[in-house]
Formats: structure tokens, C-alpha cells, sequence
């Protein structure tokens, strides 16, 4: 009762808990946005102080950089400024001399800005290049008239470049609404140069920058030049309550999730019913506090808390998010748990409910399951088969890790629906064995992975045909359509006076910023924009691997209709066709046309928006916006197109597959067909189109890829699982030690873990060095294929300026001929032939491009890395391939010198290469994807190898371990056998022999043992062992019967003496036993006898000494002595009346003859008669006769009697001695004789007669007034005695009497020798009998004579 | 070179180019109503939706009908559209460009005028979003 009221109370405190902690944290947010909605709203230049604070050490570290350059190298300026904020964006640093010529650079930085090379320039400008920022900080000259120049890229809004990142990341992003570089170039002209003019200009342009709403707060330098404004945003207290009680909610819901798991033991709880009922309303409330604040989006980073990465608005938002996923997972795993844990409770007396019950469950967790791995492979933005997701994103590891708890949770009940359908045990249904669970996971982990990999293909599928067909078919509609729409888009925003969108002023750039607007940048198709004025002049182009073809062509916009105008064009030289849409619009303002805009895109199979070829610029070019990395995530389709006749007009893979009659059959059929190309499977899908047949392909996964896939899953998941069960454990109470105790308290354990470290650490060891091997030599193929376009590329230069090469009349170095001049145009025809992209440098610039718009854009910049110019030009190395960046990824770039020395300067060609590391890294993961499974497969095989390896080895120690416990647990049988020969097998034989010897020990000592207990059971002396303590150790039932106690009030293990206190007749004992004993000898101790009578206790105690001396405990011995002294006073008193016997008879005789002989003399002499002396004469007579009589009571006494023994009937023998008494009634006393049948008895019928008579006579002497004499005999079946009894209803006698009553020589009458009872009794114990008396004052005395019967043993 | 002229007459465009609008402007009183689920008639059943978004997101690449719904969901749920407005719309055969303006407070609670670029593509039946795309000022 107590302890269910402590249990109660526990519970309620843990529910007040429960509640109580949220419900704390919810107030104190209530409290907090309280407090909050009472503070002022800070001001703006407040909350811009730390962005300008920033901003100014951005600053400076950029004129850290110039200065370090201007004093040292340009190639170590950069480390030496030691870089913080600006660290991985330094875009060159340069020295150049007083004309802005560069004199030595490091890595691209741009050329000089006039105002630089002014008397008096800035230390820093804004340069808008395009989308990229540039912070330029240049410093100088020095001595030597040299300036130092460092540009930076820094950009606001491209991903790949966060200036709120770099200038603080502390920044609150709630205030900071945006920062906007101004281009300090266009803002103040050439006034730039001059400090006067930059200070009146910046006061003017001051008032204007701050203008809006809100107004902006300006970004200046120190030296007070407007570099660019910030819009912030004040946070109303308002705004930062609102967070704060928000945030508060979410954090409630999370910590009610999490204290139920620490408070509960829902082990237990889940246990009955109501527990089990109240553990899955837990978790749904749980879950849904979590979904109703939006716990896992207000507390958590983006890609774990919101759908971005993964998410469904299916199931009630349940799987909303990464994180979502995981709650529900949780929420499934812990009712599995509850489940089984109910279910094992269940099966106790429900076995069949129980088992139905954990099947219908598993079945239900394997519908989550599938549930889950369709919605993870539906509603994921990035393929989980990919593991790269798991280290680029945060969120994979949490969807493997719900996926797992998913899965585990349906695992354990299938293994807790086996136990029970299989008949196991309830224990195994309410925690299966590791290995039933691990049975069951696999089989799950394959089906859900292969749902995976077939919901994945399928998908892929469905995008083919819902995504890519559509845009192969319709291509040329939505070329038109994307063209029409992005002309008008640009007419209607330069006609309605927007500036354009982005930050430069450089009209130069105009044409690719309304390009990157545009749905031409957008969906990713190779156009080009071109603006002009009203004289149809052109005054800004823009094209993406489209170049400017009718640069002659002059439109009118005067003439142009208002729509957009669209037709097709060829606009292709010699034989390369090159057809075009073209559209055009006027731009018009205030009714009149002011200008026009004419765009174009590629009307080719080549321009499809998925083709692989475009991605990498694309992403570089918008810098992460649009078309980003994104679109990598998806592997792009491979696209082939065939003519009627099967020839492959377009493809995008080597080796396209032959146009096959079930190609054509399955495009007829609208289906899929599986073909090969270039080596490699696909899943194409054949679309026909008039006479042409288009086929997409999407690479299906290999069976290698697909195991690698499945391989890595389980491992990642297991690896989750393990991490997340390890942390637990470690953070458990105890938990290190039992995980230590589980590794060490196993030899199999660490001999396994030992061999598997010895092989395995090598295997990997091995493994990540071919891995490496493999990843270089990739990169070596990757390089030499690099050179090799280079060369290519170096010799179409060198071919073209040799053909081109004609004598001229008079030229610059004198020699006759032209110098050569390469363009654009040439080297897009040229490009063609290289089958790559080809820039040239003339003396460290860029003079010609296939891919212009890198460079206008301001991308690139124009300028030759400064390594190249310096090993190659200057060192004269043939080849160099280096790393550039390309946006927010890298392109490899090959880079060889023109041989031609012809001309002027030096030319240096260069290759990118944006697609062929793919290629070679798609290779090299293949050939990883090998070596994984390879490894793996090593791993498994050491695993398994060593498990087996420990087994054998750990199987004889551990049947040792076995044997030595059976043996001690006392089964003396167990003997091993081995078959080996080595030193186990002595080592077995050795332990067979211990055991045997161990088996005849304990044989002797068993038997040794039993002799004593033995020994101790029927000794009569009472046995008691103690140890130093004074507890019982051993006790035999002598004693316990020697002490009156029964044989349970006595056992071994209580305190003898504490015991024995607890019984007051035994408190002499105690207090002799407490008292130190004197040696071994021997003492007596008298307790008192339940019938008034003294019991003697002869005590010997003994020490018992251990073999080193102390004393370990003690012996007690106890006899009861009783007997044996009242024996031996017996024995003196009949040695006594002996003596006395024999000295008083001897002087009788001669007494009584001398006497006669005095009597005769005095007769004869006459002298008597005389009566006086006859008198004294009688007396002497009489005298000696009484004092024969006292002689012969004594010598009675003293003589044992020696009985005729005869078998006799006890009543008639009573009926005999009551005879003469009967008959002669003696006076006031009646007899009244009680008889019942009684066997017969064997007895001397003269000693016993003369004992009942003393008895009859004492009895008749009690009652001198009358009274009644009873005589009985009757029958004591239980002791098998005759009780022969006298009693009278006389004076009784005094306890005092009565104890005394048997002693020699003691009575209470003033004649008599006082043996008359003394006989009686030694009568009758001489008849092996007993007497008793028993008497009441004034009431009478009872005599009971007890004898065996004659045919009892002690008769 | 070639004269191409708009395949399809007024009549039928027409038609389409109403369809097309009704299926934009549901998708913004979606958004100013702050009920993404008022979307799921224009998620296509098949395929990927691509999206690029600032500050309706930030979301980029592409994403199944259930995941762009959720996303919407996660924007309405701190954020708001006041008002959204067709600026153009282009119609082609099966593909329809729209090009709105919204106007919203995001995440972080800024105001902002934002070019919202919509591409729907016509199974037949129904116009189908394809394409979110945000153009940020």
C-alpha cells in the first residue's frame, strides 16, 4: 500500500514535470515578448553600425593586400596579409608602372581604373562587371613609380558570394534587407580622379543614394567615397514578440517531446493496457504539438526543418520536412516498441491475441515503410542512392536516419511476430534476439532499397516523358514562345524607364543583365540580345555560345510593328548552318520608338535546355541564379536524333545507338526500350516527329552501381544507427563502463575485434591507397586529355595564322606580311574543329574568344593568369593546365603558346574544359564503385573470417570457462574433450584430471561431511558451532532439545546468545556463556525445569582456532547432568546408609548379648525382678530393635534390590496390595479403586508391593481426620506405560516438600529415617519405571507409578 | 529566311490564353490566400516541377508536386503575398509563359515587389505548372 501511494506520487511528479517544464518555457517566452513589445524600436544607424564597422575592416584588409604587394611579391601578398573576411576571393593582384602596364601579376586582376593612376586616386572603387562586384584597392607608387592594385570579388547577391557572409556572419539578417554596391566609376566620373571633385560630388550624390523608403544608409571609405548603401529594416518590438512567442511555443513542443523518453520507463508502463494506450496518445500528442507549432522549421537549419530538401504536403504534413520525417519515424519506431512491449505483456495469457496483434503491427510499420521510401524517392529535390548528398546537404543523413528507425521499428516486430508464431518464450517476443532482428532488417533494407532504386528509375521515366519529351517535340514552340516572351519583356522594361535590373551603370553590360532577366537566360537556351538605339546602331549585345552575327544589320524600330516580330533565319557561313529565330521589338517611350531590341536563339536540336554542354555556363553566368547547380543534381537525359535513313543528325553521347527496328516499334508503341551506347546501358525513350526519330536516354543503373548503391545505404544507415546508439549508451548512467565491460568481458569479442583490426585496418589502409591511385591516375588521363586539346587547339591557331599569313606593302616589324589578327568569329569556327571552347592571349590579354560572353559578363576577366604568363612566356613551358574558378565550381583550362613567329607579342591559346571531368569522374566512380564493392566484399570476407578464426580459438577457452563453471556449481561429472593436438588439447587433458581429483575430494568430503553430520545428529550432547561473531554455524537437535527449544527457533546463522536471551528460563545459560570461560574446563549451569525442578547444564566451551591463530569462532558442548548427579548423590547416600548400616549393626549384636547376659546375671543374682531395671533392660531392648530397624531401612537402601521379575497383570497385583486394606477399613477412610484393562507388566511383586504399600501407608498418615484413599490403574497408550497410581484427599504437601520429597533422609514426620520414598523410588526405577507426585496444599497428594509394559523394549 | 507565323489562329489561342490566365491567377489566389493547398489542381502528376525562388523560398532545382506544395506552405506559414498580378502572358501550342508581380512581406518579415515567371504546359485537359520562377529586383 505504502508503496503504491510512493509510486503514485513518483508518477504525478513526473507528470508535473511533464507539463510543468513546457509550460515554464512557454511563460517565460510570454514573459520575454511582454518585455519585448515594451522596448523602444532601434534606429537604423544602430543596426547599421556593425555592417559599417564590417565593411570599413573589408576595407582595410583589401589595402592590406595591395600594400603587402606593393612591398613584397604580388604572389605572397595574399598570405602575407593574412585574410579574413576576404579570404577565397582575392581575383589578382598586380603590379603595374606609371601608364597602368602591368609590370608583374598573380593570378587575373583587372587593369587600373584612370583614376588610379591619378596624382591624388582612391584607395578603393566599386567596379560592376557584369553580375560580378569587384572591391579594388590600389596603393601607391613607391620609389620606383609603381602601384599595387588587388581585386576582389564580392557580390551581395550571387550565391556563390554572400557579402553579409564575408563582411560579418553575425549579422542579423532580419535588419539587413539588402546591400547594393554602387560602380564608383559610373557614380562619379572622372571626377573620381580628384579629391575635390569626389567630395562636392559625394555630397550631392549623398542626398540622392539615401533617398527611399526606407531611406538607405550609405557605405563609404575613409576617405569618403560612396562605395555602395544598405537598406535596413527596423525589427519592431512587435515583430521580435511575435518571434520570441513563437520560437517559445516551438521550444515547449520540443521538450514535451523529449521528457516523456527521460522521465517514463515506458517499458514498464507499456506493459498493461491503459500504459499502452496512454504511450501511443503520448506519441500522436507529441507529434502533433511538434506539427502545430512548426517546431522543426522555427528551430532548425533550412534543409532539416522546411521541405526544401525533402518534403510532401501529403499525409497531414507528416513527412513535411527532413526533420518531420524523423519525428514520425521516432513516433513509429517508439509504438513498435510499445507494441511489443504490450504484446509480450499480452502473451502471457494471450498468446494467439499477441501474436495477431505484433503480425498486424509489423504489417502496418512495413506500409509505413513503403510509405516512406515512396515519399523519399518522390519528394526528395536530390537522389538519396546518392550518397555525395550526404556530405553536400544536412538533411540525407536525417531522412537515412528516419528511414532507418522505420525500418528498424517494423524489423523488431516482425522478429516479435516470430518469436510468438514460432511458440518462443515471452521474454524473446518482448526483446527478440539481436539476430532475429537482424534477419528481419535485411530483407527490409533490400525491398526498400530496391523500391527505392525501381521509384527511382520510374521517376526518371516519368520525367522523360512528362519533362523532356514535351521540350524535344515542341521545341521549336517553345524556342518561339520563350523568344517572343523575352523581347517583349525587355521593350516593356527599357520602355518604362527601368533601370535595369542589377547594379551596373556600364551600358556595355545593359544587354546581359535584361539577357539574365530574361526567359532566354532563364530556361537556358543559346540566344544572344541585342539592343539599339534609334538609329539602329548597336549599343549593347549580349550572346550565350551565340555570336553576333548580323553586326551589320541596322533595324529600324521606327518601322517595327509594336509586337514582337519572329522568323527564322540562316545565319551560317559556307557549309555550317546555323538557323536562327529572331525576334524583334521597338522600345518605345512616351509613344515614340526610341530604340529596339532584337533577340535570337538557335533553332537546333543542339539548343534543347537539358543538353549537357550549356549547364556549367549557364550556372557560371547567373551565378546561381536559374539554371544552378541544381539542375546537376538530375542527370540530365543523353539526346540522339535520327533521320528517316537512321543517320544521327544530333547526339550527345559517343557512339549513339544504330537506329533499330525496335527503336522505331517501341517510339510507335510509346514505350521504352533499353539500347547501349558508348559502352553503357540506357533507358531510352524513342520519340517520332515527322521523318525524324528523337531518342532520350537516361542511364540506367548498372547491377554493380545498383549493389554499390544498396551496399552504401545499409552501411550509412547502420553506421547512423550504431553512432546514435553508441551516443546514447555513452550518455547513459554507466553506460561506458557497460559498453567497456562488453568489449572486454569477452575473449571472442576481443580476439575478433583484434584480427578484424590486424586485417582490416591494412584492407582499408589498401583500399584508400588504389583509391587514390585510381582518383590520380584519373586526373593524370584528365590532364594528358587537357594537353592534348591544347595542342589541338594550338595547332588550329598556328594552321590558321600560317594560311592567313599575305604580304603586305609596309607593316610594323618590317617583315612584309601581316601579323595576324585573330577574332571572335574565327575562333567560333574554329571550335568547331577542336570540338572546345578557345581563348587567345596576346601578351597577357584577351584578344579573341569562342565564348565572348564569359568575359562580358564579367565572369573572367580579360587579363592571363599571371602563372601562366610567367611559366609559359617567360619560362617557355609547352603546356600547363591549371584549376580556374567558373562561378561558384572550377573548370580545368589548358593553356599552350602559339608558335608563330611571325607575329608580334606572344599568343597564348587556352581550352576550357567544363565537361570532360565529369566524363572522366563519372569513370573513375565506376571503377570506385568497384573497389567499394571489392572492399566491401574484402571486409565481409575478414569479418567473416575472423569471426570463424576467433570462434575457433575462443570455442576451447570458452568450453574451459563452461566446464570450470559447471564444476563450480558442483557438477564433479563434466569432463571436455578435444580433437586437436596441440597444447589445448594438455590443456584439456590437464583440467580433466583437476577435475577428477576435484570429484574424489569432494566424494571424501562429502562422506566425511556426513559422518559428522551423523555423528552430530544422534550424539546426545547438545553441539553448537559459533563464528567470531557469536552466529550460529552449525547446531545439532541434541542441543536444541537440551534447551527445550524447537529445531526452527534455533538455525544456523542467528546470534546464538541473542537467541538464547529471548528465552528467560535460559538466562543462566546466557549469562555463563557471556561470562569468559576459564580454558577448556568444564561449568555448570542450573536452569529451571518446567515441573519446579533444577535442571544441571555441564557447559564446555572450546576456541576455535583458524591455522593462523586468531580466533575464528568457538564449540559449545551441553549435557544435561542432571541425572547423572542426582545418581551419583544417589550413590552417596547408599554408600552412606551402607556405612552407617554396617557401623550401627555391628555394635547391636554385642549390645543386645550383653544386654540378655547383664539380664540373666542380674536374675540369677536375684537382683530382678525388680521394675526399674526391667525397665531401663526393655528399653536397651527395645532401643537396639529400633535401631536394627534403621540398620536394615539403610541396608534396604543401600542394596540395589534384586527383583524376580514376572510378567504380571498390574490391576490384579493392585487388587492384591489394597486387599488387607480393603478388608480392615481403617477408620474416616474410604478406598475407592479405579481399574481399566492395561496389558501386563513385568515386575518383582515383593519390592514394587512393598513400594505401593509405603506409598497406601503415607496417603493413610496424610488424612488423619478421614478422608479418600484412590487407587487406579490405567493405560498411557501414547508412552506404551501402566500407571499405577495413590491418592489421597489429605493435607497436601508445600512445593518446598514436594521438591524434595524423593531426597534420602528427608521427611517430614519427627519419627521415621526418612528413605520410605527414597526406596519407593529406587523400586521403582529399578523396574525401569518413574514415579510422580503431584499435590495441592489442603487438597491431596497423587503418587503416579509409570511402567513399560512387559512386552516394551524398556521393560 | 523563313516567315513563321503564330501556328494556331486568334479563335483557338484565345480559348487556350484563358485557360492559361485562369490557371495563373488561381495559382495567385493560392498565394494571396494563403491556402497552398488551392494549388494542387496545377501540379502536374508526373515529373518535376523546377523552381527558382528568392524570397519565396530561397528553393532551387527541381521538386515533386507534393514538395512545391509543402514549400508554399512553409512560405505562408511566415510569410505573406498581399496582392499578385498578371503582367504578361505568352501561349504557344501546349506551353503558356506568364510573367506576374507579387507583392509580399517574406520570411524575414521585408516588404518586396517580386517578377514571378510561371510556365504551364497543357496536357489536354488541363494547364499544368511546370516552372516558379522568381525574378528578384
Amino acid at each position: 500500500m505504502s508503496g503504491d501511494r510512493h509510486g503514485s506520487a513518483g508518477t504525478w511528479r513526473r507528470v508535473a514535470l511533464l507539463v510543468g517544464l513546457p509550460l515554464l518555457l512557454w511563460g517565460s517566452a510570454q514573459v520575454r515578448a511582454v518585455i519585448a513589445r515594451g522596448q523602444e524600436t532601434p534606429t537604423r544607424s544602430e543596426l547599421a553600425r556593425p555592417l559599417s564597422a564590417a565593411f570599413e575592416d573589408l576595407l582595410e584588409e583589401a589595402r592590406s593586400v595591395a600594400e603587402a604587394a606593393l612591398d613584397g611579391a604580388t604572389w605572397d601578398a595574399a598570405s602575407d596579409a593574412r585574410l579574413e573576411r576576404l579570404e577565397g576571393t582575392v581575383e589578382g593582384i598586380g603590379l603595374f608602372d606609371p601608364d597602368g602596364n602591368p609590370v608583374e601579376w598573380w593570378r587575373t586582376p583587372v587593369d587600373p581604373a584612370p583614376a588610379f593612376l591619378a596624382p591624388a586616386p582612391p584607395t578603393w572603387i566599386i567596379r560592376q562587371d557584369g553580375i560580378r562586384t569587384r572591391l579594388i584597392a590600389c596603393v601607391g607608387p613607391n620609389k620606383l613609380g609603381l602601384r599595387a592594385l588587388a581585386s576582389f570579388a564580392i557580390d551581395s547577391r550571387a550565391a556563390d558570394l554572400n557579402f553579409l557572409e564575408l563582411a560579418d556572419p553575425a549579422l542579423d539578417p532580419r535588419a539587413i534587407v539588402d546591400v547594393e554596391f554602387l560602380d564608383t566609376r559610373a557614380l562619379y566620373g572622372a571626377g573620381l580622379a580628384d579629391p575635390a571633385v569626389r567630395e562636392r560630388d559625394g555630397r550631392r550624390l549623398a542626398a540622392e543614394l539615401e533617398s527611399g523608403d526606407p531611406p538607405r544608409v550609405l557605405l563609404r571609405s575613409d576617405e569618403g567615397v560612396i562605395l555602395g548603401r544598405a537598406e535596413i529594416q527596423a525589427i519592431t518590438p512587435e515583430r521580435r514578440a511575435s518571434d520570441l512567442e513563437r520560437s517559445g511555443r516551438a521550444w515547449a513542443a520540443l521538450l514535451l517531446a523529449v521528457l516523456p523518453l527521460l522521465l517514463f520507463r515506458w517499458s514498464h508502463i507499456c506493459r498493461s493496457p491503459a500504459g499502452f494506450l496512454a504511450a501511443l496518445v503520448t506519441l500522436v500528442l507529441v507529434r502533433q504539438a511538434l506539427l502545430a507549432t512548426k517546431a522543426s522549421i522555427r528551430l532548425f537549419p533550412r534543409e532539416m526543418g522546411s521541405s526544401s530538401l525533402f518534403g510532401s504536403a501529403d499525409f497531414g504534413r507528416l513527412l513535411g520536412s527532413p526533420l518531420d520525417l524523423l519525428w514520425t519515424a521516432l513516433t513509429i519506431y517508439f509504438a513498435a516498441l510499445a507494441l511489443r512491449v504490450f504484446a509480450g505483456s499480452l502473451a502471457r495469457s494471450w498468446k494467439r491475441s499477441a501474436a495477431l496483434l505484433v503480425t498486424v503491427g509489423a504489417a502496418l510499420s512495413t506500409g509505413a515503410l513503403y510509405g516512406v521510401t515512396r515519399s523519399l524517392a518522390v519528394d526528395a529535390r536530390v537522389p538519396l542512392l546518392e550518397l555525395g548528398n550526404l556530405a553536400r546537404y544536412d538533411g540525407p543523413a536525417l531522412l537515412l536516419l528516419g528511414w532507418s528507425f522505420v525500418l528498424l521499428g517494423s524489423a523488431e516486430l516482425w522478429g516479435a511476430a516470430w518469436s510468438l508464431l514460432r511458440g518462443g518464450d515471452i521474454p524473446a517476443a518482448v526483446r527478440p534476439h539481436r539476430v532475429v532482428v537482424a534477419v528481419a532488417i535485411l530483407p527490409l533494407a533490400i525491398l526498400g532499397i530496391a523500391q527505392l532504386h525501381s521509384l527511382d528509375q520510374q521517376l526518371a521515366i516519368e520525367r522523360l516523358r512528362s519533362e523532356f519529351a514535351p521540350q524535344v517535340l515542341g521545341q521549336t514552340d517553345h524556342r518561339r514562345v520563350t523568344l517572343i516572351s523575352a523581347v517583349r519583356q525587355v521593350a516593356d522594361a527599357l520602355s518604362s524607364h527601368e533601370r535595369p535590373r542589377g547594379r551596373s551603370r556600364d551600358s556595355r553590360f545593359q544587354a546581359y543583365e535584361l539577357w539574365l532577366q530574361s526567359d532566354l537566360y532563364q530556361v537556358g537556351y543559346k540566344s544572344s540580345l541585342d539592343l539599339h538605339n534609334i538609329g539602329g546602331d548597336r549599343v549593347s549585345h549580349f550572346g550565350f555560345d551565340l555570336p553576333a552575327f548580323d553586326k551589320e544589320t541596322r533595324p529600324d524600330p521606327a518601322t517595327m510593328p509594336l509586337s514582337p516580330e519572329l522568323h527564322r533565319e540562316d545565319l551560317g557561313k559556307g557549309a555550317q548552318q546555323q538557323l536562327v529565330l529572331h525576334a524583334e521589338a521597338p522600345v518605345i517611350r512616351d509613344g515614340h520608338a526610341v530604340g529596339a531590341v532584337v533577340g535570337h536563339i538557335l533553332d537546333a536540336p543542339s539548343n534543347l535546355p537539358f543538353i549537357p554542354t550549356s549547364q556549367p555556363y549557364l550556372a557560371a553566368l547567373g551565378s546561381g541564379r536559374g539554371a544552378g547547380v541544381e539542375r546537376q543534381a538530375w542527370s540530365s537525359p543523353a539526346y540522339v536524333l535520327y533521320d528517316r535513313r537512321g543517320t544521327v543528325l544530333y547526339r550527345t553521347v559517343d557512339q549513339p545507338p544504330t537506329l533499330t527496328r525496335e527503336l522505331e516499334m517501341a517510339a510507335a508503341r510509346d514505350g521504352t526500350v533499353r539500347v547501349r551506347a558508348a559502352e553503357e546501358s540506357y533507358i531510352g525513350l524513342p520519340l517520332l516527329d515527322g521523318d525524324s526519330l528523337h531518342l532520350l536516354m537516361l542511364r540506367a543503373r548498372t547491377p554493380i552501381e545498383w549493389l554499390g548503391a544498396l551496399i552504401r545505404l545499409v552501411l550509412v544507415s547502420l553506421g547512423l544507427l550504431t553512432l546514435l546508439f553508441l551516443l546514447a549508451n555513452l550518455f547513459r548512467r554507466d553506460g561506458p563502463q557497460e559498453l567497456s565491460r562488453a568489449i572486454r568481458g569477452s575473449f571472442y569479442r576481443k580476439l575478433a575485434a583484434t584480427l578484424l583490426l590486424a586485417a582490416g585496418v591494412p584492407l582499408l589502409g589498401l583500399s584508400l591507397f588504389v583509391r587514390g591511385y585510381i582518383e590520380s591516375r584519373g586526373l593524370a588521363a584528365l590532364g594528358e586529355s587537357a594537353v592534348q586539346s591544347a595542342s589541338v587547339a594550338q595547332r588550329a591557331v598556328e594552321d590558321y595564322l600560317a594560311g592567313t599569313r599575305e604580304p603586305i606593302g609596309d607593316d610594323d616589324d618590317g617583315d612584309g606580311f601581316d601579323d595576324g589578327s585573330l577574332d571572335d568569329d574565327i575562333l567560333y569556327g574554329l571550335r568547331w574543329l577542336v570540338e572546345a571552347d578557345i581563348h587567345v592571349y596576346r601578351d597577357g590579354r584577351l584578344e579573341a574568344s569562342s565564348k565572348r560572353e564569359l568575359f562580358d559578363s564579367g565572369l573572367l576577366t580579360r587579363r592571363l593568369p599571371g602563372d601562366v604568363q610567367d611559366q609559359m612566356v617567360r619560362q617557355g613551358l609547352p603546356y600547363l593546365v591549371l584549376n580556374q574558378p567558373l562561378g561558384s565550381a572550377e573548370m580545368q583550362v589548358a593553356y599552350a603558346p602559339v608558335r608563330a613567329p611571325w607575329i608580334q607579342g606572344s599568343l597564348v591559346v587556352a581550352v576550357p574544359r567544363v565537361l570532360e571531368e565529369q566524363t572522366v569522374s563519372r569513370d573513375v566512380d565506376r571503377v570506385l564503385e568497384v573497389l567499394l564493392l571489392v572492399t566491401v566484399a574484402m571486409i565481409g570476407l575478414v569479418i567473416l573470417s575472423a569471426a570463424v578464426l576467433a570462434r575457433s580459438v575462443a570455442r576451447p577457452v570458452r568450453d574451459l570457462v563452461g566446464a570450470t563453471s559447471s564444476i563450480a556449481a558442483g557438477d564433479y561429472r563434466t569432463r571436455l574433450s578435444t580433437r586437436s593436438q596441440d597444447e589445448v588439447a594438455d590443456l584439456v587433458d590437464g583440467f580433466n584430471t583437476m577435475a577428477s581429483a576435484l570429484a574424489a575430494q569432494r566424494a571424501d568430503l562429502e562422506y566425511r561431511r556426513d559422518y559428522m553430520e551423523t555423528l552430530l545428529g544422534h550424539a546426545t550432547t547438545g553441539v553448537v558451532s559459533t563464528d567470531a561473531e557469536g552466529r550460529i554455524v552449525t547446531i545439532n537437535p541434541a542441543l536444541t532439545a537440551l534447551l527445550g527449544l524447537g529445531t526452527e527457533q534455533l538455525v544456523p546463522g542467528q546470534h546464538l546468545t541473542r537467541t538464547l536471551g529471548r528465552e528467560e528460563v535460559l538466562g543462566p545459560l546466557v549469562e555463563a556463556l557471556e561470562r569468559p570461560s576459564r580454558g577448556d574446563e568444564p561449568r555448570d549451569v542450573d536452569l529451571p525445569a518446567a515441573d519446579g525442578q533444577t535442571r544441571r547444564l555441564r557447559v564446555m566451551q572450546v576456541e576455535l582456532p583458524d591455522p593462523r591463530g586468531a580466533a575464528t569462532g568457538s564449540l559449545l558442548m551441553m549435557d544435561d547432568v542432571t541425572e547423572l548427579m542426582r545418581s551419583n548423590q544417589l550413590t552417596a547416600w547408599a554408600e552412606m546408609a551402607r556405612a552407617i548400616a554396617h557401623e550401627i549393626k555391628n555394635p547391636l549384636t554385642p549390645i543386645q548379648l550383653s544386654t540378655e547376659h547383664l539380664q540373666r546375671i542380674l536374675r540369677d543374682r536375684g537382683v530382678l525382678p525388680a521394675p526399674q531395671l526391667e525397665s531401663c533392660i526393655d528399653t536397651v531392648f527395645k532401643q537396639v530393635r529400633a535401631l536394627r530397624e534403621i540398620a536394615g531401612e539403610f541396608s534396604t537402601y543401600a542394596k540395589l534390590p534384586v527383583l524376580v521379575p514376572e510378567s504380571a497383570d498390574a490391576v490384579a497385583f493392585m487388587r492384591e496390595v489394597v486387599g488387607p486394606y480393603r478388608a480392615s477399613h481403617p477408620q474416616g477412610v474410604e478406598i475407592e479403586e479405579h481399574y481399566s484393562e492395561v496389558p501386563p507388566v513385568r515386575i518383582d511383586r515383593r519390592v514394587l508391593g512393598r513400594a505401593v504399600i509405603n506409598l497406601i501407608e503415607n496417603a493413610l498418615q496424610a488424612m488423619p481426620d478421614g478422608g479418600t484413599l484412590t487407587v487406579s490403574v490405567d493405560r498411557d497408550a501414547a508412552a506404551r506405560e501402566v500407571r499405577l497410581s495413590v491418592e489421597d484427599t489429605g493435607t497436601g504437601l508445600d512445593p518446598e516438600v514436594r521438591k524434595r520429597l524423593f531426597e534420602p533422609y528427608f521427611s517430614t514426620k519427627s519419627s521415621g529415617t526418612g528413605l520410605g520414598l527414597a526406596i519407593v523410588q529406587r523400586s521403582v526405577e529399578a523396574h525401569a519405571g518413574s514415579i510422580e507426585v503431584s499435590s495441592r496444599p489442603g487438597h491431596g497428594t497423587r503418587f503416579v507409578i509409570s511402567l513399560p509394559g512387559a512386552n516394551s523394549p524398556a521393560s | 529566311m523563313l516567315l513563321l507565323a503564330l501556328p494556331l489562329g486568334p479563335v483557338l489561342g484565345g480559348n487556350t490564353e484563358h485557360e492559361a490566365r485562369q490557371a495563373a491567377l488561381t495559382f495567385g489566389s493560392a498565394l494571396t490566400g494563403a491556402d497552398a493547398s488551392s494549388i494542387r489542381p496545377l501540379l502536374p502528376s508526373q515529373g518535376k516541377i523546377q523552381l527558382t525562388l528568392d524570397r519565396l523560398g530561397p528553393e532551387r532545382g527541381h521538386f515533386s508536386a507534393q514538395q512545391v506544395e509543402a514549400l508554399l506552405g512553409d512560405f505562408l506559414a511566415q510569410g505573406t503575398v498581399r496582392a499578385f498580378e498578371i503582367l504578361r502572358l505568352e501561349c504557344e501550342g501546349s506551353l503558356a509563359l506568364v510573367h506576374g508581380e507579387a507583392s509580399l512581406i517574406d520570411r524575414r518579415g521585408r516588404r518586396a515587389r517580386v517578377e514571378i515567371h510561371l510556365a504551364f504546359r497543357s496536357d489536354g485537359e488541363s494547364w499544368q505548372l511546370r516552372e516558379i520562377r522568381e525574378l528578384s529586383p
